[in-house]
């Protein structure tokens, strides 16, 4: 169990700001998320919080230390590679000798589910499945902090939907702190406690998927209707097909309030995750040009 | 103590090098009981380390190093493991040198024994120093197939300049002198190499 405290982390390459101001504190057995703008901004963050890249201003701290090389953390990136002969046993050797906690049961489980035989050799492998062998290679190495970037990227969506209910139980059972930055928080957010809002290298915003979850509602129903029942209520996005209108509200709505809108058959229907941030992130951008 | 762990990954990575040396050794071994002369197979063998040892080195430096840095961030265990590993290299071959001229009764200076060491060494070195300067390994391909067409094209003037080259290696006055320049330049391509490692 271990915590990774960011303090004012800056990152400069050539010139260019990529990381600006970035200050937070990872906390225990929770799973992150970093969410965003894809500028690949979010990966030199990771590199950052694995130690493979050190910031230009600013410390990063594991366990109230300053942050070196250890088993603790582990990020094992998407083009990640091994010598091409070698077969998935022998990586999986490689493997328990670089990281303490690694379990060769359950990376012998995973593989043999996801149909990875023992003696397949790493370049005879599809892209499908060198990604879901990462993927089990971060899941087995039990390290304290896990950190995965877009995880299973090339898998299929069923072999995706099973590695996360994997990543779930096995996080059940061995707790431990998740970073995951996705592209799709809708698939993961069963796993995630917080959300991190990154937009061209600045924290924006963090969120509780709770929060979330609860405090944004779509409005749905005839376009007419709707726009005379919302007057006055905090919309973040807009929605119109036709003589339907939906609308995403950022407010809790109360048993009255959900008695007037169904009276004048309005739908009331949770938020995907992943349009709030769109909506969020289009409120930002008005913002920007205003 | 990690740096042992690591010839865990340099032994997996390094299997098909091994065997492909320990086959060479043997088949160079049967041959030298036929009528070819064991000077020649001698020859042979040499020029096969000196161009094991270099590719051994640019290995180490693209495959095995991106591998390790992929997984982890401390660069000191790795560089270390690599210099062992050079070094395991350079006194198998270099026992596979001196058992191979112990059974044909070859007259060699002892010390040569440690000139072919350091050179063994020295190339290694040269392999990794090649890789981590100028990483794209895609045009050594290239000239290495270029180098042995020319060698092949003038055959004969190869295996004479290979000779004289062997002749100069085995009858060296100053040891001495010769190691230490060649130590001092695979010093200093060592300590290039953990700069940029």
């Amino acid at each position: 169990m271990s915590v990774l405290v960011c303090e004012n982390i800056y990152k400069i390459h050539k010139k260019k700001t990529i990381i600006e101001d970035f200050s937070y504190n990872f906390l225990e057995n929770k799973t992150y998320a970093l969410i965003g703008r894809y500028d690949g901004f979010q990966e030199e963050l990771l590199n950052l919080l694995s130690n493979k890249s050190k910031p230009t201003k600013g410390k990063i701290y594991l366990d109230g230390e300053i942050i070196s090389s250890n088993s603790k953390i582990c990020y094992l990136a998407n083009d990640t590679t091994f010598p091409a002969h070698l077969t998935v046993m022998q990586i999986f050797k490689l493997m328990h000798s670089f990281f303490p906690n690694w379990d060769t049961y359950y990376a012998y489980e995973l593989s043999q589910y996801f149909d990875i035989g023992n003696k397949d050799r790493f370049f005879n492998l599809s892209k499908g499945k060198k990604s879901i062998l990462i993927g089990i290679l971060s899941l087995a190495t039990r390290a304290s902090i896990t950190i995965l970037n877009k995880p299973l990227e090339d898998a299929d969506l069923k072999q995706r939907y099973d590695f996360f209910e994997f990543l779930y139980k096995h996080n059940e059972k061995n707790p431990r702190t998740f970073i995951i930055n996705t592209t799709n928080i809708d698939e993961i957010d069963f796993l995630v406690d917080r959300l991190l809002l990154i937009d061209s290298g600045i924290l924006i915003d963090t969120f509780r998927i709770k929060d979330m979850k609860n405090n944004f509602r779509y409005l749905s129903g005839k376009a007419e209707v709707l726009k005379s029942l919302i007057g006055g209520v905090k919309v973040i996005g807009v929605e119109e097909r036709g003589n339907q209108l939906t609308v995403c509200v950022r407010h809790k709505l109360k048993k009255d309030e959900i008695r007037k809108y169904q009276k004048y058959l309005i739908n009331i229907t949770e938020v995907p995750i992943q349009k709030i941030i769109i909506y969020l992130m289009n409120l930002r951008e008005i913002k920007e040009i205003e | 103590m990690k740096c042992f762990k690591l010839l865990k990954l340099y032994f997996y990575g390094f299997i098909y090098f091994l065997v492909a040396l320990i086959f060479t050794s043997l088949l160079l071994f049967g041959l030298s009981f036929t009528e070819i002369n064991s000077s020649d197979l001698f020859l042979a063998f040499s020029v096969f380390s000196f161009l094991f040892m270099f590719y051994a080195g640019v290995y180490a430096a693209s495959t095995i190093k991106t591998t390790y840095l992929k997984i982890k961030t401390n660069k000191n265990p790795i560089f270390l493991a690599n210099i062992l590993f050079a070094l395991i290299l350079t006194i198998l071959i270099t026992v596979l040198l001196f058992s191979f001229n112990y059974f044909n009764a070859l007259s060699i200076n002892t010390y040569t024994y440690i000139v072919f060491a350091v050179l063994l060494f020295g190339l290694y070195k040269l392999g990794n120093f090649i890789i981590l300067f100028l990483k794209n390994t895609s045009y050594l391909r290239l000239l290495t197939l270029i180098i042995f067409i020319i060698a092949a094209i003038f055959y004969k003037e190869t295996i004479t300049n290979l000779k004289t080259i062997f002749n100069y290696l085995l009858n060296l006055e100053n040891i001495l002198q010769f190691n230490l320049r060649i130590l001092l330049i695979a010093s200093l391509l060592l300590i290039i190499n953990y700069l940029k490692y």
